[in-house]
């Protein structure tokens, strides 16, 4: 198996000896990306809280297993990624999107209100995705992984992430063209 | 350069808005979206999808979140370290206990069958409790190493 170039290589070797130093180093790299991304997953703070941390340390208990064979972050991503699909999700998926809408506020600027919809709207067109589906979607377009990064972060092949993303999208499109004709978007 | 149909430009436009096409491929998508109206359309419609999601931005995790982390960490390792120097206390005594019960057991054996010079076999309780009128295993060791 080759060996990839990673950033995080030598942080990783004195974590793997019990450096507890370099371990909150790589917390601290890789915060804010993995918490994002789980936030787009679940949907909810204090899922992504428990959900981001317990990555973490497992990251720290399977670290003697981590063999390099995909970078660090990569790893990382995977063990969100099963700790999110296997989390029940609180999204019934019949929902419409305007049942997630916010009502408007009577005293915020309309361009609060308008982003605050957005993010409402975005949450909810992702969380009616399919697990695997909404997992590609986000490491693709808020982690800006490549097919290739995202196979090794789900344990899938590049094919089958293209065939995820392929249909995340139309599925996306759906979703966002039915909040466009009800004048929401 | 082969001219592709809408159907399968269409399968190829998130690939390609993903920047993962290459070669011909990407050059024939190219090609045809310069030249088809409806296609264009729904490439440009993808990308504003796309921008959407971007514009959305996410969230942060607080400032102590790491600090959070850390800290399940070194609790997770210290209640580990407890386990394991229970387990090995644990050991240590049940070794010291068998090693106490067979110096007792083997001195017992060796002190009788050198006092009545016969083969030693299975032995009882009493045969292990030393009175009085035997002689000390110290006495018989000493005289079994003085060949007396």
């Amino acid at each position: 198996m080759n060996r990839i170039q990673d950033p995080d290589a030598e942080l990783v070797a004195r974590a793997r000896d019990g450096d507890t130093a370099a371990f909150e180093e790589l917390v601290r790299r890789h915060e804010k990306p993995l918490f994002g991304y789980v936030y787009r997953m679940c949907g909810n703070h204090a899922d992504t809280e428990e959900i981001a941390q317990t990555s973490f340390v497992r990251a720290w208990e399977k670290l003697a297993g981590f063999r390099g064979e995909s970078s660090f972050k990569t790893w990382l991503f995977r063990i969100a990624t099963n700790l999110s699909i296997n989390r029940r999700t609180r999204t019934r998926p019949t929902e419409e999107l305007n049942e997630f809408l916010p009502a408007p506020p009577a005293d915020e600027p309309e361009q609060t209100y308008r982003q605050q919809v957005r993010e409402e709207l975005v949450q909810a067109a992702l969380s009616r995705l399919p697990a695997d589906q909404r997992s590609a979607l986000v490491l693709s377009v808020y982690q800006e992984l490549s097919y290739k990064e995202i196979a090794a972060a789900m344990g899938k092949s590049t094919r089958a992430v293209d065939s995820l993303l392929f249909r995340a999208k139309a599925n996306l499109r759906k979703a966002l063209d039915s909040a466009r004709k009800k004048g929401i978007l | 350069m082969k001219t592709m149909k809408c159907k399968e430009v269409r399968r190829l436009l998130p690939p390609y808005v993903d920047g993962e096409l290459a070669g011909q491929a990407q050059a024939s998508v190219h090609q045809h979206l310069a030249s088809c109206p409806a296609c264009n359309s729904a490439f440009e419609e993808l990308k504003q999808n796309l921008a959407l999601l971007r514009s959305a931005g996410t969230a942060e995790p607080g400032p102590y979140f790491a600090a959070r982390v850390m800290a399940d960490i070194r609790q997770a390792g210290r209640t580990s370290a407890r386990t394991w120097l229970a387990w090995g206390r644990a050991l240590g005594s049940a070794a010291a206990a068998l090693l106490v019960m067979a110096s007792i057991g083997v001195g017992a054996l060796i002190g009788r069958g050198l006092a009545q010079g016969s083969p030693t076999g299975s032995v009882t309780s009493e045969e292990l409790t030393v009175s009085s009128d035997e002689p000390a295993f110290a006495d018989v060791f000493e005289s079994a190493l003085s060949g007396n």
